[in-house]
This record gives structure tokens, C-alpha cells and sequence, in this order.
């Protein structure tokens, strides 16, 4: 196959090179604003070293990702030497990428949360046992090392220009933090195609109801379609955090704290194949089920429920 | 220093600037309540709650910010106050890497549990009285107290 080394199609308008950074200032005042309303209307919740372990984790995460994000650069660039198609900047072409582009967003978020590899940098978000605008900020400092784009890269291969994807992927994310809020409630017909604060109220919690589900970054749908969709019921609270919750504030240790227990894990196997299974199997996965993964914590949950019936 | 360098810091530097005032906003706002373990049947509910048990000794700080106690014969169920939340998380007794005995100030002695889980700070328990309970010391010798 003869790379097409061909530059990427010119913008015909202007399209931001970093929609994320532009959306900073909006980001500040909406949590400013969120602050106001827990305080007044007791509705949600926020703890001042929570957030700022959330608010450093934010910020170091744009850190490193200048210094990590060469690899996703390099890697959309190199497939799109491969692409099958020349899509240039129409109309058709954004619907497209945009569907495209959310597509590739559930999946990596899907495996973000069924496989630990990737789930050790994805945890970092779901760390906090809070569930506030400040909470979106909190993000992985290892993501583009854990080669977490990687279900973005057959988008660069039908030919997407990679400025095109990386706005779509800068949008999701501005997108996916208004959406972090207990101060929102239901919002109608809305929610039966957008994600919205109940849905992702969901995917947050640790209630075994509620764990593997909704992990859609714009559109819900994704969720409905591949089975993974589960509403919030009024009976059952969410209870934000991870199964097993940490028990620290420091960014480091947020950081970095799976990939130890990886590290941990693999010194302690016996066979190539648990070594496999603690790097690549679902997070609490044990040779001898020692520990829950969600899916037993579902089963069990589930048993108990018929009990009760 | 080239033109991206610089834009870079200083975008670095405003959204430092925005991090900071958030939290200054939130201390200020008054979010900094600051969740209690109260005595060992406070203990005891929180493992019933985890369906976690049944505890046999129990360790709680003199200030209720952590607490220690044991299950069935190989693990510990731990208790630690986050801000406003009491985290609890159960450890298998291989996961306790050291336990370091100190005289706190103003109080009788004080426990320093270090686990092998880097998602859980050292967990500290100060006492009263001039010693620790037997079954922290036997914890702290490496031994199970059965």
C-alpha cells in the first residue's frame, strides 16, 4: 500500500485548534456558579480538597498531554498516509466525523472500563467520591501512553482529516463536562438521545445497579444500541467513587495507583496467562476470583435481588 | 523562548491561576466539613453497611479521623475520613506492608499503618493512652492476633 502523503485538506472556515483550552474560562465560571447553587439549594456536593485534587489532576493532565500527545499526533498522521478516502471539510463530511468521532468515543470508553490496561489511567475520573463540575476536570495523566485514541485511528484511515477528528473530539469533551452535575435533574425527551447529568449520574456510580453503563460521551444512543444503557431510578441513589475507593488526596497517588496494582499483580503471577489476565482482564480480575470484578458484583446483586422478590 | 513556548506557559499559568481561585473560593464558600469515625460501634456499622464482618478487635483514632479493625483471620477493614467522607476499603493482612509505632504530641502513642496499595495513604491512629493496644503491637510484629 503506497502512502498518500498528500496534506490534509485547508479548512474552508476557521475551526480552533484546541476547542478544550477556549472552553477553560467557561469551565471556571460554571463551577463558580455550581458552588453558589450547592451552597444555597443543598442540591449536590462539594469538599474544597476533593476538588482541589480534581482541579491538579485537570491541570496535569494538560501537561501531559503536550508531552504525551506527540504519540496520538503521530499516530492519526501515520494512518492517514493509509487512508482510503480524501474527505474534505463539506457539511456531510462534519455529520459524519461527528457520529464517527462519538462512535469511537464509546468504544474507547467502553473498553476504558471492561479491561484494566486501559482502565488504570480511565480511573483517575472516577476516583472521586464527589460528582460535581469539578469532578469533569479530574482527568488521566497516562491516557495517550495507554494508547487510549487508538479506537479513534480507523477514523484517520477512512480519511476524516485529523483537524476535523481532534475538533470532534475537543467538542465531546466540553460537552461531557456540564453533564457532571447533581444540580441538574431529568430533562425530558432530551434525554432519550443526548447524554445528560442522570445518564452520566449512572455510568459514576458504584451501586451495583448502575456499574458498566452509559458510557457515551455525546450521544446516549450508542448506549442503547449496544445494550449498555441503564437509567437512574429515584429508589436507588447514585454513590459516586470507584468499588474500591482510594484513600488519598494526592495527585500522584491518583495518578498512578492502578498501574502499581498492575505492577504488583504481575510480580506476584505464577503464569503467563495471569499475567495476561492482570494486565488485560476486567479490573478485579483474579486466577482464583478472590476479588469482584463488576460483572460478579452485578451477578451477586442481581441473585439478592431474587431472593428478596 | 519560541512564540508556542510562551503561549503555552501562558495558558499554563491563567489556568493555575483559575485552579487556585476555585479552591480558595471553596474553602472560603465554606466546603470544608470534614467527616468523623465516632467510636467502634460507628465502626461496626459502617462494615455492616459494606456487609463487611463480623469485626473483631477494633482500633479508632482519638480524633476520629481513622480506624483499624479486624476480619475473620487474614483481613483488615479500614476506616479513614476524606474530607467529608468516610472511605472504607477491606485488606487481605498481606496488603499491611509496616506498622511503625510514634509518640504523638500531646497524646499517649500513635500507630502508622503503610499499605502495599498506592491508592491509600499511611493510615494513622493515635491513642490516649501510653500504649497501644495488644493487637495493633502484634500487628505491627507481623503477627495475627487468633
Amino acid at each position: 500500500m503506497t502512502p498518500n502523503t498528500s496534506p490534509p485538506p485547508e479548512t474552508p472556515f476557521w475551526v480552533p485548534d484546541d476547542v478544550v483550552t477556549l472552553a477553560v474560562p467557561a469551565f471556571i465560571a460554571l463551577i463558580i456558579i455550581e458552588m453558589v447553587v450547592v451552597r444555597l439549594s443543598k442540591r449536590g456536593g462539594y469538599e474544597a480538597k476533593d476538588s482541589a485534587a480534581s482541579l491538579f489532576m485537570g491541570f496535569g493532565s494538560t501537561i501531559a498531554g503536550v508531552l504525551t500527545g506527540g504519540l496520538y499526533l503521530f499516530s492519526a498522521l501515520w494512518v492517514y498516509q493509509y487512508r482510503i478516502f480524501d474527505i474534505g471539510w463539506t457539511w456531510q463530511a462534519l455529520a459524519l466525523c461527528f457520529l464517527g468521532e462519538d462512535l469511537a468515543y464509546y468504544w474507547f470508553h467502553r473498553v476504558s472500563h471492561e479491561r484494566r490496561f486501559w482502565w488504570a489511567s480511565h480511573v483517575v475520573h472516577h476516583s472521586s467520591q464527589h460528582y460535581n463540575l469539578s469532578t469533569a476536570l479530574r482527568q488521566t495523566w497516562t491516557g495517550n501512553l495507554a494508547l487510549s485514541f487508538a479506537t479513534k485511528l480507523p477514523l484517520f484511515f477512512i480519511g476524516f482529516p485529523p483537524a476535523m477528528v481532534f475538533f470532534f473530539s475537543g467538542v465531546s469533551l466540553v460537552y461531557q463536562f456540564w453533564i457532571h452535575t447533581e444540580t441538574i435533574g431529568r430533562m425530558g425527551p432530551f434525554e432519550w438521545v443526548m447524554n445528560t447529568p442522570s445518564h452520566h449520574r449512572v455510568h459514576h456510580a458504584t451501586n451495583p445497579r448502575y456499574l458498566d453503563a452509559n458510557y457515551a460521551g455525546v450521544l446516549i444512543v450508542w448506549d442503547r444500541l449496544f445494550g449498555t444503557f441503564t437509567p437512574e431510578v429515584d429508589h436507588d441513589k447514585p454513590r459516586y467513587g470507584i468499588v474500591a475507593n482510594l484513600g488519598t488526596f494526592n495527585p500522584l497517588r491518583i495518578a498512578i495507583h492502578e498501574w502499581a496494582g498492575i505492577a504488583r499483580d504481575i510480580r506476584g503471577a505464577k503464569t503467563v496467562g495471569d499475567v495476561f489476565g492482570f494486565v488485560f482482564g476486567p479490573p478485579g480480575w483474579t486466577p482464583d476470583g478472590s476479588r469482584k470484578t463488576s460483572k460478579s458484583l452485578k451477578a451477586e446483586w442481581r441473585a439478592s435481588q431474587r431472593g428478596a422478590g | 523562548m519560541s512564540p508556542e513556548l510562551a503561549k503555552f506557559l501562558v495558558i499554563q499559568g491563567i489556568s493555575l491561576g483559575g485552579v487556585l481561585v476555585l479552591i480558595a473560593l471553596a474553602w472560603l464558600i465554606g466546603f470544608r466539613q470534614r467527616a468523623r469515625i465516632l467510636d467502634k460501634f460507628h465502626v461496626w456499622k459502617l462494615a455492616a453497611d459494606d456487609r463487611v464482618g463480623p469485626t473483631g478487635e477494633v482500633a479508632v483514632d482519638a480524633l476520629g479521623r481513622t480506624a483499624l479493625a479486624e476480619i475473620d483471620t487474614d483481613k483488615v477493614y479500614v476506616v479513614k475520613a476524606l474530607g467529608d467522607r468516610l472511605t472504607t476499603r477491606v485488606f487481605p493482612r498481606s496488603a499491611v506492608a509496616g506498622v511503625r509505632m510514634y509518640r504523638p504530641r500531646g497524646r499517649g502513642i500513635g500507630a502508622r499503618v503503610r499499605f502495599s496499595d498506592a491508592g491509600f495513604d499511611d493510615l494513622a491512629i493515635e491513642f490516649e493512652s501510653r500504649e497501644a493496644p495488644a493487637w495493633i503491637e502484634r500487628l505491627r510484629r507481623g503477627a495475627w492476633s487468633k
